[in-house]
């Protein structure tokens, strides 16, 4: 008897013996698939809760990054009234380091009257006529507020520009929640049509500003 | 699909019948061929080949269990081409081809008689199997019947390489023993 008359023999066995074996390896083969599903689903998982982590952590430090910035922001508008004075909002006067001539306001709402403009127009000085209980802020601080090119206003001290497209009196203006301006009915014209081509404001036009702006010089009130 | 109708369908003799038997098996015997060859083409070649077979044997013939009939096809068939492959390059020497030559005069006397010591044999082995643990038999016939490897067979059967190894060791022995007592000459 030769060798291969035993592989022969071995290949002629009772089926049943065959199909139990092959049974075992289907399970195994199964198993194998069953694994793989559930090591890609577990890694699908992961994926989607680093993300999810991520993404919740990147939220929380892009909200703190928001009341913490340096560069000042509104903490809140809810309790403002409708008249625009007594805003109850929490002004903080910072001694920052952010203009040439003067401290920057992380936040004003005030009263203001203007004293001049310069640059053509997209620049003026206001003097702090009321200061809507801000609670650093006093009467006849003067306070100098840039205008960007036509429709927008660079407020100084801050870098952040603000559109004012003829926007409806009392009305607010937000630019990612950074800056926003309020304007009375006083609003200057040059302020609500933009800068070319307008009337230069009147000396004494008075409105509200609410946004971040450069203290130039306390003048004592001459009230 | 389930067996039954595959079977139906081979009985119907409709060729559908090779379609659905390669959709459902065609890995399966393609593992068993390579396992044997370990080369894609003619273990392709083979598989297409077992198709065929089955075509021509069903009917008559009513397999229990389609798996295990197409994966014994294949696998003989897989054996009969390795052992052509071999037989050629054997045919180098003359030596080996005085040795055919000569041998071809008792093939006709012998094959009657290995048949049937073949099959007294297999049933010698299945004999020997059945009284084994089913451990045991499940991984000697991973090994010896579908060729898998020492280490995919251990795999299959959840055990270490080294256990399956002197599992086979052992049952090897056993195996000549009981075949030796049985009055098979090895």
């Amino acid at each position: 008897m030769r060798e291969e008359d035993i592989i022969d023999a071995i290949g002629d066995i009772d089926e049943e013996l065959i199909t139990e074996a092959e049974e075992v390896r289907q399970e195994k083969k199964k198993k194998v698939i069953i694994k793989g599903l559930i090591a890609v689903a577990a890694v699908f998982l992961v994926t989607v809760l680093t993300f999810t982590a991520v993404a919740i952590i990147r939220s929380d430090s892009g909200t703190d990054g928001l009341t913490n910035s340096s560069t000042g922001g509104f903490n809140s508008w809810s309790d403002e009234d409708a008249d625009g004075k007594n805003s109850g909002l929490t002004n903080t006067v910072s001694k920052g380091d952010d203009g040439e001539r003067g401290e920057k306001l992380d936040l004003l709402a005030v009263m203001l009257e203007v004293t001049g403009w310069y640059e053509e127009g997209s620049c003026f000085m206001g003097r702090v006529t009321d200061t809507l209980d801000s609670e650093n802020l006093s009467k006849g601080m003067y306070i100098e507020v840039n205008f960007g090119k036509s429709v927008s206003i660079e407020i100084k001290g801050n870098g952040e520009k603000i559109q004012l497209d003829n926007k409806p009196t009392e009305s607010m203006i937000s630019v990612g929640s950074e800056i926003t301006v309020k304007y009375s009915t006083l609003i200057p014209p040059v302020v609500t049509n933009g800068v070319a081509g307008n009337p230069e404001p009147t000396r004494g036009d008075h409105f509200i500003l609410v946004a971040d702006a450069v203290v130039l010089d306390r003048v004592p009130d001459a009230d | 699909m389930q067996d039954e109708k595959i079977i139906e369908l081979y009985f119907e003799r409709d060729e559908r019948a090779i379609e659905e038997t390669a959709a459902k098996y065609e890995n399966y015997l393609f593992k068993i061929a390579m396992n044997v060859l370990s080369d894609r083409e003619d273990s392709r070649e083979c598989v297409n080949d077992s198709y065929f077979a089955a075509w021509e044997s069903i009917p008559p013939a009513r397999p229990k269990g389609l798996s295990g009939y197409l994966g014994k096809i294949t696998r003989r068939i897989s054996i009969d081409r390795y052992r052509y492959k071999t037989r050629d390059k054997r045919r180098e020497s003359e030596y080996t081809v005085s040795l055919d030559e000569l041998s071809e005069c008792i093939e006709a006397r012998e094959n009657a008689e290995v048949a049937a010591e073949v099959k007294e044999l297999s049933g010698a082995i299945s004999k020997f199997l059945q009284r084994q643990p089913k451990e045991k038999r499940i991984l000697f016939i991973m090994r010896y019947y579908f060729f898998d490897s020492l280490s995919e067979a251990a795999e299959n059967c959840g055990i270490s390489e080294n256990k399956a190894k002197k599992i086979l060791f052992n049952m090897r022995n056993s195996l000549r023993e009981y075949l030796e007592k049985e009055g098979f000459l090895l």
